[in-house]
């Protein structure tokens, strides 16, 4: 009985440390707001293409359509590929936009103005918790800001890049899309603008903290447990 | 035939004697100051130690450095750490290098952290990265540098595979971090306000601010830079020189320095020297040039319909920002900058970084002086005020009608200081509120101020 009570009490205290730890953390609102909009954005995305591909065959982009798959599907498939990109890039693109937004205002203020090269060289490092992210497995607050910031801003270019020749790849293989299942040929196909988005959005996924411990993460520099990211 | 022949025999001789002469001087150089040859690492830093000791080669420490690098290079250990260690601990003791010159050669070879990198207090990432000196770049260039010297120290010379790594990891992990923060320097803050919404004035006056700030910043950085450099080379000549007319204009040099007279006397004036920087060694002109920041500040502020007249020192700031205090004047001026950059991070950005490159020329000028006559001179430097500098905003305000006198009255430097604050402060406030009648009275400072010892000036009340 005794026992069970103090194991009782070992998890009631840990519970509560959770609960407090987390509430006891600052983390800005504006940050993860950016994160879990990003999130939706790219899970919402995912699970339709996930479904799109599944339903649809096994077609994807590195290793080009399979001669397998029936004409239909794959103009059927293609021209919803299209359209779920079409509706989805606008919303990638300010959620992108706002996750580099904040990570600038955060770096400019915590890095950019207040530390100089000392500082940066004396930051506490931590174990990073987030096995997604394809970083080091111990790298500074600073660093992993840092790095999702370039990171997210490369992406972001490319998606721009891309998403201006998407219009282009569209009109271009409109014609093929309404050919006939007899005339249609998979050698007058191209989808590299579509694909490259595609690959896009899910590298963008890879960088993203997870709400509660890159989040926190980014911010829990000394700066910031004053309150001071803005 | 034999006239021919003798020609040869001489131009012969001739160029006999003459390569003779050559490799001479060669040798009597190389002897003068040899490098290190032993292969034996022991006896190559006492060959080292040995000739460095010598006045004629005092200034061969980089080749002699350059060449126990190479000399280890080829038998990595981890006892050639203690070697370097001892060695450069006896070159500063023997006075041939400086405390930050031991630091900085031990921890570019033989240290994970990086030192090429400037460290200056009050100066933020931010700042080099728009630095002409440095900026992004050079910064990461700085970085592979260091990176190869470590490579040399700690993986050729030392043997120490794991701390190489560990600093190549520091390179890569600051260079990424550089370059996210110049780049998010570059762009600036977004603006978005606490709920996520954008706020349309900010970004735009950082912006204006900035701008201002930086170029002001280079300009006293170049300044400051050229000044030093004419400065230590004078000083230097003047110490080699070591004759008695020489220590006497070092004497002088040494305590009486600002820039003014250090252009003025040894004339090496430049375009880029302007008046008001010139000027910049005083701190009461400080004190005013910042309250003219403020002034032009609330006035862009105003265009973009932001408030920001709680953000305004008041006199109190004044008063205390421009107080001596014999003991800890940097302190009460940095006190007082700490405060309002807590409150105005944002909205008075640019005045705190003009704030702040003034306190690093103030304090970089007060780094010339000596130690012992700092004491002295801070009162003459702080009590300093220059008329025409007013007299430029009395002008401006002469053309807008307002009443502005300027009287001669026998009162102490104290007092007339504090009655110009207090002018300028009015002056200020006028020129906010659009007035157009205001008295003030502005008394002139004797231009040379001796200070003498025991006197004692305060300016707090």
């Amino acid at each position: 009985m005794i026992t069970f009570c103090s194991k009782c009490l070992v998890i009631l205290f840990l519970f509560m440390l959770e609960v407090s730890s987390a509430n006891g953390k600052i983390i800005t609102p504006n940050i993860n707001r950016a994160i879990f909009n990003a999130e939706e954005v790219i899970n919402n995305f995912s699970e339709l293409h996930e479904n799109l591909m599944h339903d649809t065959g096994s077609a994807g982009c590195s290793n080009g359509m399979q001669r397998s798959d029936s004409k239909y599907e794959v103009k059927e498939k293609i021209s919803e590929r299209y359209d779920l990109m079409k509706e989805y890039l606008p919303q990638f693109q300010e959620s992108i936009g706002l996750l580099i937004a904040y990570l600038k205002d955060s770096i400019f203020n915590r890095i950019g103005l207040e530390k100089d090269f000392s500082d940066l060289q004396k930051t506490t490092k931590f174990y990073n918790q987030r096995p997604s992210i394809n970083y080091d497995d111990v790298v500074t607050p600073d660093y992993l800001a840092a790095k999702i910031y370039l990171d997210a801003i490369k992406y972001q270019k490319e998606m721009d890049k891309h998403s201006q020749h998407l219009d282009k790849e569209i009109e271009l293989n409109s014609p093929y899309l309404q050919q006939s299942d007899e005339m249609f040929s998979f050698d007058n196909f191209n989808f590299k603008t579509l694909c490259a988005l595609e690959t896009n959005v899910f590298q963008y996924r890879k960088i993203l903290p997870s709400r509660n411990i890159g989040a926190s993460v980014i911010l829990n520099s000394p700066v910031s447990r004053d309150g001071g990211l803005y | 035939m034999s006239a021919r022949v003798i020609l040869l025999f001489f131009f012969g001789l001739l160029s006999i004697i003459l390569s003779s002469c050559t490799s001479n001087e060669a040798v009597e150089k190389d002897m003068d100051c040899p490098l290190p040859e032993s292969k034996n690492i022991v006896k190559a830093f006492q060959q080292a130690s040995k000739v460095l000791s010598r006045p004629e080669c005092e200034y061969d420490v980089m080749s002699i450095w350059k060449k126990l690098l190479k000399i280890t290079q080829g038998n990595p250990q981890p006892q050639n750490r203690e070697y370097f260690d001892e060695f450069l601990t006896w070159l500063n003791k023997a006075n041939l290098i400086e405390d930050n010159q031991q630091k900085e050669l031990f921890g570019r070879f033989f240290d994970t952290t990086f030192v090429s990198l400037p460290i200056h207090k009050n100066r933020s990432v931010c700042d080099y990265c728009y630095d002409s000196k440095y900026g992004e770049k050079k910064l990461l260039k700085n970085i592979d540098e260091e990176m190869e010297q470590k490579q040399l120290g700690l993986f050729e010379i030392l043997g120490d595979e794991s701390l190489y790594k560990k600093s190549l990891k520091n390179s890569n992990d600051l260079k990424v971090i550089i370059k996210a923060a110049c780049t998010s320097c570059a762009a600036k803050s977004s603006g978005y306000g606490e709920d996520g919404t954008k706020n349309p004035g900010i970004e735009e006056n950082i912006k204006i601010g900035s701008t201002l700030f930086y170029k002001r910043r280079q300009e006293i950085i170049e300044t400051v830079s050229d000044f030093e450099k004419h400065f230590m080379v004078l000083k230097r000549k003047l110490s080699q020189q070591g004759t008695a007319s020489s220590r006497s204009i070092l004497f002088d040099l040494e305590r009486n320095v600002n820039l003014s007279s250090f252009l003025q006397v040894y004339n090496i004036k430049k375009g880029r020297f302007s008046k008001d920087m010139i000027h910049n060694n005083n701190i009461a002109v400080v004190c005013t040039a910042i309250s003219k920041n403020i002034d032009e500040y609330n006035n862009k502020l105003k265009n973009y319909s932001l408030s920001s007249s709680k953000y305004v020192p008041n006199s109190e700031f004044f008063k205390n920002i421009c107080r001596y205090d014999k003991n800890n004047y940097r302190m009460l001026f940095l006190d007082n900058y700490k405060k309002i950059e807590k409150e105005q991070i944002n909205i008075l950005f640019f005045l705190n970084k003009h704030l702040e490159i003034e306190i690093e020329l103030f304090n970089y000028l007060l780094d010339l002086i000596p130690k012992e006559y700092k004491k002295s001179h801070l009162k003459g430097l702080f009590l300093d005020t220059d008329i025409d500098f007013l007299s430029d905003q009395i002008r401006t305000l002469q053309e807008s009608k307002l009443n502005i006198s300027i009287e001669n009255k026998s009162l102490s430097r104290c007092k007339i200081f504090k009655a110009n604050i207090r002018a300028y402060h009015k002056l200020i406030e006028a020129t906010a509120s659009a007035e157009n009648k205001v008295s003030l009275t502005l008394l002139p400072f004797v231009k040379k101020f001796t200070w003498s010892e025991g006197s004692r000036v305060l300016c707090a009340d």
